[in-house]
């Protein structure tokens, strides 16, 4: 799928390589590389109007952070935890505001006039039930659908970019598919 | 159990309707100033946990240094091609095609006696901020950092004779040959645009580069463009020959190629075709 395919990878590592020998100037490679999953993913984990400075912010720790960075890991995943931390700081204290952003594209996107093949799978209203039932989930599980379906990442990324093993992440994918069956059953 | 699988896809459809806005655009250069200010990732000084811990980061995000390299400016953009004559609404799934747009126009624009290229000049420097802003002359490599995404140039036509990047640093533009023997080659990282109006025509062709969705447009049509808050720059239209649209995916994006002097889509897809 789209988000996941052939990044040139080789174009990153060089990239990083001439980070590393000191051309600070390179890092705009990886910020223009990633800046938009990064974004995407500030935006639905409930950043709402703070997702451009949670970016901003995430790629100012990671290259700062780039010593302890290990190659093979892949920078992506690394730079998204950082995002999903950084989203996290902004919580405490309020609640997350994910569903008011959720609702806001959903609407934008039921207003459009011509029916999109797209969307087909997916009625307008079952749509607009599958939003709350995902906002409905509890954090850990709304992360890895998230980070799975709603970013499109894979297994491993999924797992690297929420610090969590690769195990968790299928058993809680089961769990929060279970529990939105279940929501949409009901409907 | 089929619902399982069905609402995994159902998800993933979801996520795709869910609009987002793109990063800033100069998101890389308010990265770099701020780097620039703190010691190098390589510095022994730097001890781990020590992060960042720190920059109050309101005082340095305000801080703009416009001297930075240009490398810079990452910024979605939609390409909208307005077919001229637009005949019937159609399927839409085609639209699904990078960030081109395909909508119809009410009037044809007033028609060119000829499809002469109406590239910027270079040179002319201070249009920085509009939609057709001048070009810059760079290598391939050069050009590559600019647009925020990796080209795969064809190699069916040997080396471009010029590459150029236009549109605030958005679009790379290779230019072949000259006069009416020119290809030109459009490349830029554009997402996908839920919120336009869509519809296709039987003027737009479905096909495939590679393993990618493709489409080729026969008939001549306009092009303007849409930056990333929405806006529609109005270039002087320019009628277009028949173009070959294909996209590839990146980790910037979906990026978009658009082939234009290719005269039969045969010749166009052995030209995309040799672009890796």
């Amino acid at each position: 799928m789209g988000t996941e395919a052939a990044i040139d990878t080789s174009e990153e590592a060089a990239a990083l390589a001439r980070v590393r020998a000191g051309d600070a100037s390179a890092y705009a490679v990886l910020v223009t590389l990633h800046a938009p999953i990064a974004k995407r993913l500030a935006v639905l984990s409930g950043a709402g109007s703070e997702a451009d400075d949670v970016v901003q912010e995430a790629f100012v720790k990671a290259y700062q952070a780039l010593p302890r960075f290990h190659e093979g890991a892949g920078f992506r995943p690394w730079l998204l935890r950082i995002v999903v931390n950084e989203t996290r700081n902004l919580h405490r204290g309020r609640s997350r505001r994910t569903l008011r952003e959720l609702r806001v594209a959903a609407e934008r996107t039921t207003t459009d006039p011509v029916p999109d093949p797209a969307d087909a799978a997916v009625s307008r209203d079952r749509r607009a039930g599958l939003v709350e039932a995902v906002e409905a989930l509890p954090d850990d599980l709304r992360d890895v659908v998230t980070c799975r379906y709603l970013l499109e990442l894979s297994e491993a990324e999924t797992a690297g970019t929420l610090g969590i093993p690769p195990g968790t992440v299928k058993s809680r994918l089961h769990r929060a598919l279970g529990s939105l069956r279940e929501v949409m059953a009901d409907a | 159990m089929p619902d399982h699988v069905d609402l995994e896809a159902e998800l993933v459809a979801l996520g795709r309707t869910l609009v987002t806005a793109p990063p800033r655009a100069d998101l890389a250069t308010l990265v770099l100033d701020r780097v620039a200010a703190v010691q190098p990732p390589e510095s022994p000084s730097v001890r781990p946990l020590q992060v960042v811990a720190t920059v109050p980061a309101t005082a340095r995000r305000t801080r703009v240094m416009r001297r930075r390299l240009g490398a810079a400016a990452a910024a979605v953009i939609v390409l909208v091609l307005a077919l001229v004559p637009p005949v019937r609404a159609a399927v839409v799934e085609l639209l699904r095609i990078g960030g081109i747009v395909v909508r119809e126009v009410p009037t044809p624009p007033a028609t060119p006696t000829t499809t002469s290229p109406t590239s910027p000049t270079p040179g002319s420097s201070s249009g920085k901020g509009t939609g057709g802003a001048p070009a810059t002359s760079l290598t391939l490599r050069q050009a590559e950092p600019v647009i925020g995404a990796h080209i795969g140039a064809p190699t069916a036509l040997g080396p471009p004779t010029s590459v150029t990047v236009t549109h605030d640093g958005r679009v790379a533009e290779l230019v072949w040959g000259s006069g009416d023997g020119t290809t030109r080659l459009d490349v830029f990282v554009g997402s996908l645009s839920w919120g336009y109006l869509k519809t296709v025509w039987e003027a737009v062709t479905p096909t495939r580069v590679a393993d990618h969705e493709a489409v080729w447009l026969g008939s001549p049509h306009r092009v303007e463009w849409v930056d990333r808050t929405g806006d529609t720059h109005s270039e002087p239209p320019r009628l277009a020959g028949p173009t070959l649209v294909w996209v590839v995916p990146s980790s910037a994006g979906e990026v978009t190629y658009r082939l234009e002097g290719a005269t039969s889509l045969e010749e166009a897809l052995r030209v995309a075709r040799s672009s890796g």
